[in-house]
C-alpha cells in the first residue's frame, strides 16, 4: 500500500472535518504544527493512520521521536511499516 | 415496619398475587406455602442463590422475620466469587435451586412444594438483607440493609396499588428487583416475574400475557423494548427509568408511545437507596432540589462537580472492607458527576468512567447522549482508545440501522458531534459493530 497517499488522504479528511483549508499538495517541507491541525487533531491523526494502516509508529518506536514535517512524518511511518505477511 | 407477609396477609386469600410464566397464584396459595416451608430454614445467617425468580421471592419472605442475615447472591456469581463473599457476610447457609454452588450446610430450595424438615420455630427479628452492588467498575460491595431502609420510597396508597400490575424484570437479588418486588407486594399491587435474559421479544410477550402496566427498567431496555414490534401491545400506566442515565430523546419517545403513564426517572443506589424521582418529563433534575429534596434525603454538589446523597437514618453499612459508606456528616459519594445548566442539573456520567483526553475529561455517556440523536443511529457505546501523544481518544462503538448509508452516517455522526460537543470529546474513530452487550442488571456494558 502506498503509505505517503494514505497519509495524504487521511490528513486532509481531518482538516475537511475541522474546516481547515487543504494544501494542494502535500510537500515535505510542510511543517506539521502550521498545517491547520493542533495537536489534538495530530493525535487523532496517528489513530486514524492505525486504523487504515493497522500500525501505530510511535507505539512502536523505542526511542520518542517527534516529525516536524510531513516528509519525516511519512519517513517515521515508512521506517516502522510491518513486514509483509 | 410492618413486614411484607403481615401485609400480604391483609389481603383477601383468593385475590391474585403473582404471575409465573404458567399463570397466576393467589395470596393464599403464597403465604401457605411460605408458611411450610419456612421452619425448614436455618435461623441464622444464610445465603440465598436462586435462579427461579419465584423459589427466590418465596425464600425472601420464609426468612423475612426468621433470619438473622440473608445474602441475596447474583445469577453471575460463580463458586469462586462467592466464596470470597460469604465470607465477609459470615454465612453459615446456602439456600440454592442451582446445582453449580456448593457452601456451607446446602439446603435445596426450588418453586415446588416443600420436602419434610422442620426446625424449630424463632421469636421474630428484624432480618438484615446483604445486597452486592452492581457497578459496572470494580469489585462489588455488599451492602446490607434492613426492610425499612429498601421500602423507604415504597408507595403504600392500596386504593391506587390495587389497579396495577408490576412487571419485574431486573434480578431480585439486586437493589433494583427489591424496589419492584416491595412496591407490588407493599403496595397492594400483582407482581409478574417476566424476566427473560436477552430476549427482549419473550420479555414483551411476557409482559402483554401478564397485562402488565407498571414497569421498570435501564434506558438501555427501555430502547429495546421500544424497538420490539411485540411491545407495541402495551399499555402502561406506570413507566420508571432507574440505573443508566435517562436522556431527553428516550423520555420524549416513552411519554408518546405510552400517554397514559406517569413517567419516572429514579434516581438510587444499592449505597444511598432511592434519592429521589424525577416525573416532569425532563432529563437531569431539578436545581431547587438541593434546597428542597422530593425524597427526604438531602443532595449535595461538590466542586468537582461530584453529587452527594445523606439519607438520613442511613441503616445500612458496607460489610467487611467495603470502606467507608457512610462519611462525614452522614454523607455518601454517589460517584456520579453533574452539570449545572440554569435551573437544572444534568448527568454527565459516571466519575470512574471517565477518558481523559490529554488532561481533558470526557463522559461516555454525554458523546453517546448527542450520537444516539443522529438518524441512522441504532445503539451506541463511547470508550477510551489509547493514543501515544494524548494518552486516550474518545471512539464510539455504532451499530447502524440496516438501511443507513455507513458513510453518510459517519460523516453526519463527526458533524454532529462537532457542532454540539468541545473538540476533544469528539470521537477520533467511529467503528461499526453488529450490537452491544449489557450487564445482569440491564445496564449498557462499555464496549
Amino acid at each position: 500500500m502506498n503509505i505517503r497517499s494514505t497519509l495524504e488522504h487521511t490528513f486532509a479528511s481531518l482538516l475537511r472535518e475541522a474546516d481547515a483549508p487543504v494544501p494542494a499538495a502535500f510537500a515535505d517541507e510542510l511543517v506539521l504544527l502550521q498545517s491547520g491541525l493542533d495537536s489534538l487533531g495530530f493525535a487523532v491523526l496517528i489513530t486514524r493512520l492505525e486504523t487504515e494502516l493497522g500500525y501505530d509508529p510511535f507505539t512502536l518506536m523505542s526511542e520518542p521521536f517527534y516529525p516536524r514535517t510531513f516528509g519525516e512524518l511519512v519517513e517515521v511511518y515508512q521506517r516502522f511499516q510491518p513486514p509483509a505477511a | 415496619m410492618i413486614s411484607v407477609r403481615q401485609s400480604l396477609a391483609r389481603r383477601a386469600a383468593a385475590d391474585p398475587l403473582w404471575w409465573t410464566g404458567s399463570g397466576w397464584r393467589t395470596v393464599g396459595s403464597v403465604l401457605a406455602t411460605v408458611a411450610e416451608r419456612a421452619p425448614a430454614l436455618p435461623p441464622g445467617r444464610i445465603a440465598v442463590a436462586c435462579a427461579d425468580d419465584e423459589a427466590l421471592a418465596l425464600a425472601l419472605l420464609a426468612a423475612e422475620g426468621r433470619c438473622e442475615a440473608v445474602l441475596l447472591v447474583p445469577a453471575a456469581w460463580d463458586q469462586a466469587t462467592f466464596d470470597r463473599y460469604r465470607k465477609v457476610a459470615e454465612v453459615e447457609a446456602l439456600v440454592t435451586d442451582r446445582a453449580d454452588l456448593t457452601g456451607p450446610a446446602v439446603l435445596h430450595w426450588g418453586a415446588g412444594p416443600a420436602s419434610g424438615a422442620s426446625g424449630a420455630g424463632v421469636p421474630l427479628r428484624e432480618t438484615r438483607w446483604i445486597l452486592p452492588t452492581s457497578g459496572t467498575t470494580g469489585a462489588p460491595k455488599l451492602v446490607a440493609h434492613t426492610l425499612a431502609t429498601l421500602a423507604r420510597t415504597t408507595r403504600r396508597d392500596e386504593a391506587k396499588g390495587r389497579e396495577l400490575v408490576w412487571g419485574l424484570a431486573y434480578e431480585l437479588a439486586r437493589f433494583a428487583g427489591w424496589q419492584v418486588f416491595l412496591q407490588a407486594l407493599l403496595g397492594g399491587s400483582r407482581l409478574a416475574f417476566v424476566r427473560r435474559g436477552a430476549d427482549v421479544a419473550a420479555l414483551a410477550a411476557a409482559l402483554v400475557a401478564a397485562e402488565v402496566n407498571a414497569f421498570s427498567a435501564t434506558p438501555t431496555l427501555w430502547r429495546r423494548m421500544l424497538m420490539a414490534a411485540e411491545a407495541a401491545r402495551l399499555r402502561l400506566r406506570v413507566a420508571t427509568l432507574g440505573g443508566e442515565i435517562a436522556d431527553a430523546g428516550l423520555l420524549r419517545s416513552l411519554a408518546a408511545r405510552f400517554p397514559a403513564a406517569r413517567l419516572a426517572h429514579v434516581y438510587a443506589s444499592t449505597e444511598a437507596g432511592v434519592g429521589f424521582s424525577v416525573t416532569d418529563g425532563h432529563a437531569g433534575f431539578p436545581a431547587r432540589f438541593l434546597d428542597a429534596p422530593p425524597a427526604g434525603v438531602a443532595l449535595k454538589v461538590d466542586a468537582d462537580g461530584t453529587l452527594w446523597l445523606r439519607p438520613g437514618r442511613a441503616a445500612q453499612c458496607f460489610l467487611g472492607d467495603g470502606g467507608e459508606l457512610v462519611g462525614a456528616g452522614g454523607w455518601i459519594n454517589s460517584g456520579d458527576r453533574v452539570r449545572r445548566e440554569g435551573e437544572r442539573f444534568r448527568f454527565l456520567g459516571r466519575a470512574n468512567g471517565a477518558i481523559n483526553v490529554g488532561g481533558n475529561k470526557v463522559y461516555p455517556e454525554e458523546v453517546e447522549d448527542c450520537i444516539r440523536r443522529v438518524r441512522g443511529v441504532r445503539q451506541v457505546g463511547v470508550r477510551a482508545r489509547s493514543n501515544p501523544l494524548v494518552g486516550a481518544l474518545v471512539e464510539a462503538c455504532v451499530l447502524p440501522e440496516p438501511d443507513a448509508d455507513r458513510a453518510d452516517l459517519k460523516a453526519a455522526i463527526v458533524r454532529s458531534c462537532r457542532a454540539t460537543l468541545a473538540a476533544y470529546q469528539v470521537p477520533a474513530v467511529v467503528t461499526w459493530v453488529d450490537g452491544l452487550a449489557v450487564n445482569a442488571a440491564g445496564k449498557l456494558l462499555r464496549p
